[in-house]
Parts: C-alpha cells; structure tokens; sequence
C-alpha cells in the first residue's frame, strides 16, 4: 500500500516535496552556473539561501521532545534502517552507471581502481556519498537525530529549546569557519584523506534549524495565519524579504568559487543573514504548502520524499551538466529563459523518478526508510512496535 | 558483518597511508572548469608577485571574495626560470564565484591589468613541491621525467600554486607550492 499523509501534517508532507522541487531546480540552474551562465548563478544563490534549512526545520517541526522509552539501540537501529540503508541501497544503485559512464562522477577518477576505492571509502567511512552527493543530508540528519536524542532531555522549557538552538548555532557557525578539519570536502582534494567525517561538522548548524522548527510548532505559529489572505500576505512579504536579503550575504564563504550559501560544504557566509534568509524562505515554503495541502498529488509525492530526493542524483551527476553544456550557446543569459529551462528540466526528472518510487514502493518499500513494512521480497526488518 | 568491518577499516588504513606517503609524487588529472580572476603584471616576478598580493588583498575587500589561494601563470617553464629576463609577463590567478559579473569601477594600472576569464576543463601534471623556489627547478626535473613516463606531452603553461609562502611562513623550508604543467596524451599528438 502507498504511504499517503496524515491530516494533521498533511502540509509538512506538501512543503517537503516543494523544497524537493526547489533541490531539482538549484541542481538543474548549478549544472547551467558551471558553463558560465550568470543568471543561473544567482537562481543557485537564491534556492540555496534557504532550500536545505527548509528541510531541517520540517523534521524538526515533526520532532518530539517526550523522552524515548525504548532505548538507545532500538532508536539507534530504527534510525539506520530508515536514514543509512536508503543510503547505501541509493549509493549502490548510482555507483552501477558509473561503471559505463566513468567520468561523471564528483572528483573521483573513475577509471581507475583507486578512485572506486576513494570513492567507496569516502562514502562508507567517511560519510560524504561521494556517488550520490544529494544523499549527504541522509548523513547529516541521522547525526541530527542522534543529537536530539541526547538532547532532548534537556529541553524541558521553550526557553532551554531557544538557548539550546541559539547557541548550537553559535558553535555550529563558529566550528565552520575555524574547524575545517572537520569538514569531509577534504577528502575530495587529490591527497584528501579519508576520516569519519559523517557531516559532524554541518549536523551542529542542522540541528539549530531542527530545533527551530521544534520552536515553531512549540508555538502555534501558524495558527496565527488560518486565512488564505494572512497567509498569501506572509509568503509574499517572507519571499519579498528574501529576493531583497540573499544577495547581501556576500560571505566570507568556505568555497571561493561558490558564491552561495552550500550547507553541504558547511559554506554558509554571513552568520546572522544566513539564517534569516533560511527562515523567511522556509517559512514562505511552509506557508505554500499550506495553501496547496489539499492537493492529492502533492500529498502523494510529499509522502514518499526520499526515493525522489535520492534519485536527484542520477540527475545530478549524469544529465545534468552535459545537457547544460549542450543548451549553453543556444540559452541566453536571461533571468526567463534560465527559470523555463531550470523548471523543463527538474520537472521533467522530478515526472521521471515517479515510476521507480512506485516500483521501490510495491516491491522493496523496507530498503526506502520503510523498515517496518511487509514486503513481497524482504521480510519486515523492524517489528512496528518498536 | 565483522568481515566487511575489518575490510572496511584495512581498506581505509592502507588507502590513507598511501595517500599520506605520496603526497608529494607527481600526478595528472584533469582541473574542473573555473572562472578567474586574472592580474597581468611585467617585471621581475621576485617584485610583481608582492604586487599581485597587494592586488588580490584589496580588489577582494572591494569585490567582497571569499579567500582563496592564488597562482603564477607562465607561458611556459623557460620565462619563469630565466632570471637574466627583468621584464616577464605573468598572469596571477585566483578563482571566484560566477556570480561575479564585473570588477566594477576597478581600473588597470600602469603595471597591472585586471581582467575575469573562464578556465574550461583543463589536463594537469602536478606535483607538490616543499621547500625554498631556489630548488625548484630539480621539482620541475622530476615532473618533466614523470610526465614522459606517463606518455603525456607538455602543452600549454606552466603555472605554480602558492599554498604556504613568505606572507604566512619565515622559514623557507617550509614554503609548500604546487607545479603544474598544462598536458595531453602522446597518443592525442600523434593522432594529429
């Protein structure tokens, strides 16, 4: 049976497959940046200021604070069926095509023994899914959660859950900037050691925006915008507020030649612009998915997020860039002919992921972070109990 | 489990200690597309590279770039290492954001001439280079060999990477610079 939403976070289902729009559209627009195109740069700069924290907040607004009975290792086994093995199952699946199609991949050389080697270790030890690259956040919200678990028996009160996220950020920041030893795009220079990184570093920041979304559901603030007028009047002033901030976050950036916010490189720039470009824009997302949650197709898609999130990948690293390369002389540089393109294009591999999520969902639903389901080939591998 | 666990860790051991031992052999691989900055500067490079310095320092607080490292760009090996020639031409490179579209009221020099180019996907024989620039050169013996014996043919230029030098480092025993020689396959040559 198709996993569908709930009524009760039926939006957060709808805002989750809107950020995952927006991630096929920020993917699409990076390939068509990398030829050069400045217009594409700037769409990348406005989607990244905020897309990725959208998507911490909505499982932090999702999160609870009740300490777990039921232990450390069943939480812990729980997480990893969910969160490492659609990991590993996406970054096997991905790693097939590159034995055709070796140069595709991110700063791997393919066509050699050792470069598979750095890649697999990279992916397994060192947690950064070198195959997949959109999977990092798999990573990275698994370490999340794992935080939040030996956190959450401190935030008895809204002001400790505000301290708590507040200075997470502080040190999250702070670690990105000065602990770069920490950050696992390290491995991928040519004499990049492999280490456990697994996102450490950006699951600190990750976590400020978990627990911000935590904060928005502690306070009913979308109760406060029930009518469609309140709310088209926050998502325009949120969205007006963005298109008029991002650009002033002007860095310093970790990454020189990425002029944006890439929480994947824990590249976030200015400290205090960062995060609130991240918040208006999530909230102005979170707001559209509330105006569209009685879409049936959206409810459908935003309930099965992950397998369309991992599958950005096989965009990502095989379609994307040649097919940019190949409209850039016929693309000019306008802000129009760059959005048509970028929305052809993600809506097109975003249409093309449905029939594998139907086929993940029928016949092997326990490998795409459902552990606890029956299936026709694989047993539950979690009782629903636990 | 524990199988895949001990290859996992041995895998990791031995790949690490690898990387670590040969972290200063030669290598070739291919450089991603970029856009760059690029200073052209004349003169005697023991000078125009503390002008390139100043030049970066203050034409990244105005266009508000992230830091990067910079580099040196020959024509080729012989203009750098002719130190009887005061007056050679070098391009020095940092990378930056496509975002940046222009270098605004930023103006050329008498001595320095600014201008943004796309570096597309480009073949490299590197090797990390420790130590004063007065050795160099042997450097550039032991890439030249390594890259023959890799059936690759210079072709192209001959650029040095700064990543540890006298701004940051006194001792130049521990100045640490990339070599890096534009190449292409023989067999491409001889195909021609």
């Amino acid at each position: 049976m198709m996993p569908h939403s709930t009524n009760r976070f039926r939006f957060i289902d709808v805002s989750r497959i809107l950020g995952i729009a927006l991630m096929y559209y920020g993917h699409t627009i990076e390939s068509l940046m990398k030829t050069g195109n400045e217009t594409a740069a700037m769409h990348y700069k406005f989607i990244y200021s905020f897309h990725m924290p959208l998507f911490f907040i909505l499982s932090g607004y999702l999160a609870s604070t009740a300490l777990d009975s039921k232990g450390w290792s069943l939480f812990l086994r729980k997480q990893a069926l969910s969160r490492l093995l659609p990991y590993a199952m996406f970054t096997g699946l991905l790693l097939l095509p590159t034995l055709i199609f070796p140069s595709q991949s991110v700063g791997l050389d393919l066509t050699t023994v050792d470069g598979y080697t750095k890649g697999l270790l990279a992916t397994f030890v060192g947690g950064f899914p070198m195959f997949n690259i959109p999977t990092w956040f798999l990573i990275c919200i698994f370490v999340v959660e794992l935080l939040h678990y030996g956190c959450r028996r401190f935030l008895l009160t809204r002001i400790s859950t505000v301290g708590l996220c507040l200075s997470i950020y502080v040190v999250g920041s702070v670690s990105a900037w000065y602990a770069t030893w920490l950050n696992p795009l390290n491995m991928l220079g040519p004499n990049g050691l492999i280490l456990p990184y697994f996102m450490l570093l950006e699951a600190l920041t990750g976590y400020a925006f978990y627990l911000f979304g935590l904060i928005l559901k502690d306070l009913g603030f979308f109760r406060h915008f029930e009518t469609t007028v309140r709310q088209f009047g926050l998502m325009f002033v949120c969205l007006f507020l963005v298109v008029y901030l991002y650009d002033l976050n002007q860095g310093m950036f970790t990454l020189p030649t990425y002029d944006a916010v890439v929480m994947a490189g824990s590249s976030h720039g200015n400290p205090i612009l960062f995060p609130i470009t991240a918040i208006l824009g999530s909230i102005a997302v979170m707001i559209a998915g509330r105006l569209l949650s009685g879409s049936q197709v959206l409810q459908f898609l935003g309930a099965n997020t992950l397998v369309i999130f991992a599958l950005n990948g096989a965009f990502y690293h095989f379609t994307n860039d040649p097919l940019a390369r190949w409209i850039h002389p016929y693309l000019a540089a306008d802000g129009i002919f760059v959005f048509v393109y970028g929305v052809l294009v993600s809506g097109l591999s975003l249409g093309l992921t449905i029939p594998v999520l139907i086929v993940c969902n029928r016949w092997i639903p326990q490998l795409i972070g459902r552990p606890g389901t029956e299936g026709p080939i694989l047993p539950r591998l979690l009782d629903n109990a636990s | 489990m524990v199988g895949i666990a001990v290859i996992g860790v041995g895998g990791l051991i031995h790949y690490n200690l690898n990387t670590y031992r040969n972290q200063y052999e030669p290598r070739i691989y291919t450089l991603m597309p970029t856009k760059e900055l690029v200073l052209t500067i004349e003169g005697n490079p023991e000078y125009t590279f503390d002008t390139a310095l100043l030049t970066f320092h203050s034409v990244g607080r105005l266009l508000k770039l992230s830091p990067s490292y910079f580099s040196g760009r020959y024509d080729d090996w012989e203009s750098r290492s002719d130190r009887s020639n005061q007056s050679t031409t070098v391009d020095y490179v940092r990378p930056v954001p496509e975002t940046l579209s222009s270098l605004g009221t930023i103006r050329d020099t008498d001595t320095v001439t600014l201008r943004l180019q796309r570096r597309d996907k480009t073949r490299i024989a590197e090797l990390r280079h420790q130590g004063p620039y007065a050795s160099i050169p042997e450097s550039i013996l032991r890439l030249k060999q390594f890259i023959a014996s890799r059936d690759h043919d210079i072709h192209g230029f001959y650029e040095e990477v700064y990543l540890i030098f006298e701004a940051m480092e006194q001792d130049p025993l521990k100045f640490e610079t990339l070599l890096r020689f534009e190449v292409r396959p023989t067999s491409k040559i001889a195909g021609e």
